[in-house]
């Protein structure tokens, strides 16, 4: 240990004392900050016998709240929790080094602190108060580059984090690239181990072993083209089973200078099954501007559970959208979507579930002014397992080109399906952002939520909500990146 | 009677100041008026045949002779003092001396000194050249004039600034898209008779090393001259941003007309390798080709934001063109402090539901269903504690006994708020009731090759 641990600050010792030239750097801080308080629900149980017939005809609590019986002595009803105040602040600093003496070498790393000031934590536990988003080392030559550390792996497949390396080659005359990587994997969607508490927030399995992943992709790009290739496997650290083994392709093409083609699909080499998969296009004509896409949609979870076994099945969807801008200060748009569900072979006759839906939306943006937007938009859905209909505005407005200030107020009517109550919500809100100069940036926002649920009996209580927030985010560069750059053209006479 | 006064009023009101008008006379000699007392021109204007001679008269000798203040009133007229202002190059003495001042300075038929400053048409007229002024050849104008740079400073930039345009500036074409290149560059210096190197470098910025500008003398008022320059048609070709590049590198002396780094650096993340043979930047401020970075029309879809993944997965180069990669992490890899105008609109958080049941998008694109969902869920209540009891979905009488076809359809929705433990209740094979969760698409010998682990958890034993 103490041998590796000499090495190590002997190598640094090294790097920080050779002649460095033209070494640059850039830093980005990010801090915000959000206040918010709310009110969850809290379970609560009566026995059936201490409760009385409420307006529905159906047990009630003697403090009117409705209760679910099952024909069983116990009764459970949901009453209002405890308000929760929490004021997360996080600070997302994302830092390159570059010029450390090796041509290509640059170090990266994207880290977050998170706190929070409320006395109630709502949303940061120990495991996430410190978070490593991103974190490597990189050497990108013409032909090959190698990259060390936590990283994303992008593409079809996702956004997958692994600690370990990656080399990629390329042929940039022939448009072709490829890139092997492998290490250990990170949870999904998140900057955590598959072994953080954080990431068993209901305590049940989890693994005590970070999960293997290896993977490798290739593309092939034209002027008029693009083909991707994807595969990703991981491994349990813990049995060796496999979790995650997953293969996508992804093309894009163009028919015309105005026409465009693209789709994809991933397959789930575990379960045998097709993943998600879409084929769209988008054309330009004029003023005009319209999209048209077949998908199919199946969620797939990766085998450290056991959700995969309980057969998802598909959703597919035809969705289209048409924006027009009828005057350079007026556009308009439209989407619609149909889409439906396969058929889940379950037998259900007590519960009928619809398994079709459809959404739209209309909108229209004007630009009064250079300075001035305004923006609206009507959005309804009905579908599975609920529906919603909302209306909404944005006032954008730029007295002064570092000041933005915005107001946004809407309305939503959210009846779900599966719950006894329906939601009207009203929310208004308004922001300001200042940039003092290239680099830095202030914004503050406050937003109001009122929410009404129409439910007969106690339990008829609301998410209303006060947001207040505030963010710094500060730039701090070196200016070397502007140095390499060769001279420009002589400027005679001037 | 109110409006019959207001009438006269108006009248009173508009004759006076039609008097006044007319009272203050004409600037310039009336020589109608004084047709009787001169029987010649040149016995005030001698320098139109005499080149050594004035062409206008002395005040103080011509004027005074008669306005002396007795007979008539004094007159403070004075005679222009230098060259006229005018870049004409016409000369008097250069022209035949037999012919007569009225041939140019009169129209056929008027009576003796009812005359009037000469026309270009006159000049065309005498010379055989039977078009209008401006529809004469752009290379003709050196003809008559002289560069605008080499004109008397009696020329103000007022005067200037009403030269007319000659038609072929109206042409389509001519503008930014290179026809008046081609015209500037064919070698004549009409252009000139206008046009100086400073109006030309206010969009030119390469325009000290183009010959056919840096032969022009320099001359600030040309800058009074006012042009409405469009981008390039090529510009505003819905394709624009795609093939620009290809452009570039085919010639990027185009692009340095207008074009310095900057405009490139508004939109790329890292220096295209074209751009680097543009010029740094230009020192005068408010230049470089200011380039506004606007999205390209697929960012204007409406449903861009959750559509632009596959695009964005074929071809990834093309995002990393504009996008910085802290970009796209903004969104991926969200914090919990962004406020209410991140990614999803204002009020998301309470249409969720909705749009999570008919999976618009993918949630755990971005969320970690356990660290992000359940979680929240956790802390607001909406749990189930692994005893599954009607309750919460109150709107279904006896859901739990019918839940199979929502939970097929939207599991991921189920796992925000239930752990495997709360349905393993009742699908286990060895500890719940044993219902069978399998269902269409099920493939037990791949799963077990993959992972037997995954059956123990229900089987006791690979199945």
């Amino acid at each position: 240990m103490r041998t590796r641990l000499s090495c190590c600050m002997l190598m640094a010792c090294a790097l920080f004392t050779s002649p460095v030239e033209a070494q640059g750097w850039r830093v980005l801080v990010d801090a915000r900050a959000q206040a918010t308080s709310y009110r969850g629900w809290r379970v609560d149980s009566i026995a059936a016998a201490d409760t009385v017939t409420g307006s529905t005809g159906g047990p009630e609590t003697p403090d009117g709240y409705v209760a679910n019986c099952d024909g069983g002595p116990i009764c459970r009803f949901w009453r209002p929790g405890a308000e929760s105040r929490g004021v997360p602040a996080v600070t997302t600093i994302d830092a390159t080094a570059w010029g450390l003496g090796l041509t290509g070498l640059s170090l990266h790393t994207r880290g977050r602190v998170g706190v929070d000031l409320g006395r109630d934590k709502p949303w940061y536990g120990p495991d996430r108060t410190l978070e490593l988003v991103e974190g490597y080392a990189d050497l990108e030559r013409k032909r090959y580059q190698l990259r060390a550390g936590r990283q994303l792996v992008t593409g079809r497949l996702g956004w997958w984090g692994i600690d370990g390396g990656r080399g990629w080659i390329r042929s940039p005359t022939r448009g072709l690239e490829a890139s092997v990587y492998g290490g250990w994997g990170l949870a999904r969607s998140a900057n955590l181990t598959a072994t953080s508490d954080a990431l068993n927030p209901l305590g049940d399995f989890q693994t005590a072993r970070r999960q293997w992943a290896i993977g490798a992709t290739g593309q092939w790009s034209t002027t008029r083209g693009s083909l991707q290739a994807q595969y990703h496997r991981e491994t349990s650290g813990a049995d060796g089973g496999v979790t995650i083994e997953r293969g996508a392709l992804s093309a894009e093409g163009l028919l015309s200078r105005t026409v465009g083609l693209s789709g994809g699909a991933t397959y789930d080499l575990t379960s045998g099954l097709w993943g998600s998969w879409d084929l769209g296009g988008r054309a330009t004509l004029g003023r005009w501007h319209a999209t048209a896409r077949m998908r199919q949609y199946r969620p797939l979870f990766d085998l450290w559970s056991v959700w995969q076994v309980f057969s998802p099945v598909a959703y597919h969807a035809v969705d289209g959208s048409i924006a027009v801008r009828l005057h350079p200060a007026i556009a308009l748009r439209a989407t619609g979507e149909r889409y439906w569900f396969d058929p889940t072979e379950t037998s259900t006759p007590l519960v009928s579930v619809v398994n079709t839906g459809w959404r739209m939306s209309v909108g229209a943006t004007w630009s009064a002014t250079p300075t001035l937007t305004l923006d609206g938009e009507i959005r309804r859905e009905f579908g599975v397992g609920a529906y919603a209909n909302s209306a909404q505005g944005t006032l954008t407005w730029t007295p002064r080109p570092r000041w933005l200030l915005r107001a946004n107020a809407g309305h939503l009517e959210r009846p779900l399906e599966y719950r006894y109550d329906v939601a009207t919500l009203n929310w208004l809100g308004a922001g300001a952002d200042w940039r003092a100069d290239d680099r830095l940036t202030l914004g503050l926002g406050v937003d109001r939520w009122d929410e009404t649920r129409a439910r007969p009996d106690a339990a008829a209580f609301a998410w209303d909500q006060l947001r207040l927030s505030a963010r710094i985010t500060w730039l701090l560069v070196s200016d070397a990146d502007h140095l390499p750059l060769p001279p420009g053209r002589p400027r005679r006479g001037r | 009677m109110t409006r019959s006064l207001l009438s006269l009023v108006f009248v009173l009101t508009a004759s006076g100041v039609g008097t006044l008008v007319a009272r203050r006379g004409p600037d310039r000699f009336d020589h109608s008026t004084h047709a009787t007392l001169f029987p010649s021109c040149v016995s005030c204007h001698a320098g139109a045949v005499d080149a050594g001679a004035a062409l206008l008269p002395s005040a103080d000798v011509a004027c005074a002779s008669c306005h002396d203040g007795k007979g008539q009133r004094l007159v403070t007229w004075s005679p222009r003092e230098g060259p006229r202002a005018s870049n004409l190059k016409f000369d008097h003495a250069a022209h035949p001396k037999g012919g007569t001042c009225l041939a140019c300075h009169a129209d056929p038929g008027s009576r003796w000194m009812q005359v009037r400053a000469a026309t270009p048409q006159g000049c065309f007229a005498c010379h055989g050249l039977p078009a209008e002024h401006l529809a004469q050849p752009d290379s003709t104008c050196a003809t008559c004039h002289r560069p605008l740079s080499e004109a008397p400073a009696a020329l103000t930039s007022a005067q200037v600034a009403r030269f007319p345009a000659p038609p072929s500036h109206a042409v389509a074409g001519f503008g930014a898209d290179g026809g008046h290149a081609a015209a500037a560059r064919a070698g004549d210096r009409s252009c000139s008779t206008c046009h100086a190197r400073d109006f030309c470098a206010e969009c030119h910025l390469d325009g000290a090393i183009l010959p056919s500008i840096s032969a022009l003398g320099p001359d600030r008022r040309s800058l009074a001259l006012s042009v409405n320059l469009r981008g390039p048609a090529s510009h505003r070709r819905t394709d624009f941003e795609r093939a620009h590049g290809g452009q570039a590198r085919a010639s990027i002396q185009v692009c340095a007309t207008c074009h310095t780094q900057p405009s490139c650096s508004a939109c790329h993340a890292t220096t295209p390798r074209a751009a680097l043979t543009l010029a740094t930047h230009d020192p005068r401020p408010g230049r470089d080709g200011a380039v506004i970075r606007t999205p390209p029309p697929s960012h204007r879809e409406a449903s861009w934001a959750s559509g632009h993944g596959p695009p964005a997965a074929a071809r990834p180069q093309s995002c990393a063109a504009c996008h910085a990669r802290s970009d796209c992490l903004d969104c991926h890899r969200p914090g919990p402090a962004g406020g209410a105008n991140g990614y999803h609109p204002t009020g998301f958080l309470v249409s969720h539901p909705a749009q999570a049941y008919g999976r618009q998008s993918s949630c755990a694109d971005c969320h970690n269903t356990q660290a992000f969902c359940q979680d929240c869920h956790r802390q607001s209540g909406v749990v189930a504690s692994a005893r599954l009891l009607g309750g919460f979905h109150d709107s279904k009488q006896a859901f739990v006994l019918g839940h199979g076809q929502a939970a097929r359809q939207s599991l991921e929705s189920c796992v925000s708020c239930h752990a495997e433990r709360d349905c393993l209740a009742c699908h286990s094979a060895t500890r719940g009731r044993g219902f069978n969760p399998h269902g269409p698409g099920f493939n037990a010998d791949r799963l077990k090759r993959k992972n037997p682990g995954l059956c123990v958890a229900c089987h006791a034993t690979t199945p």
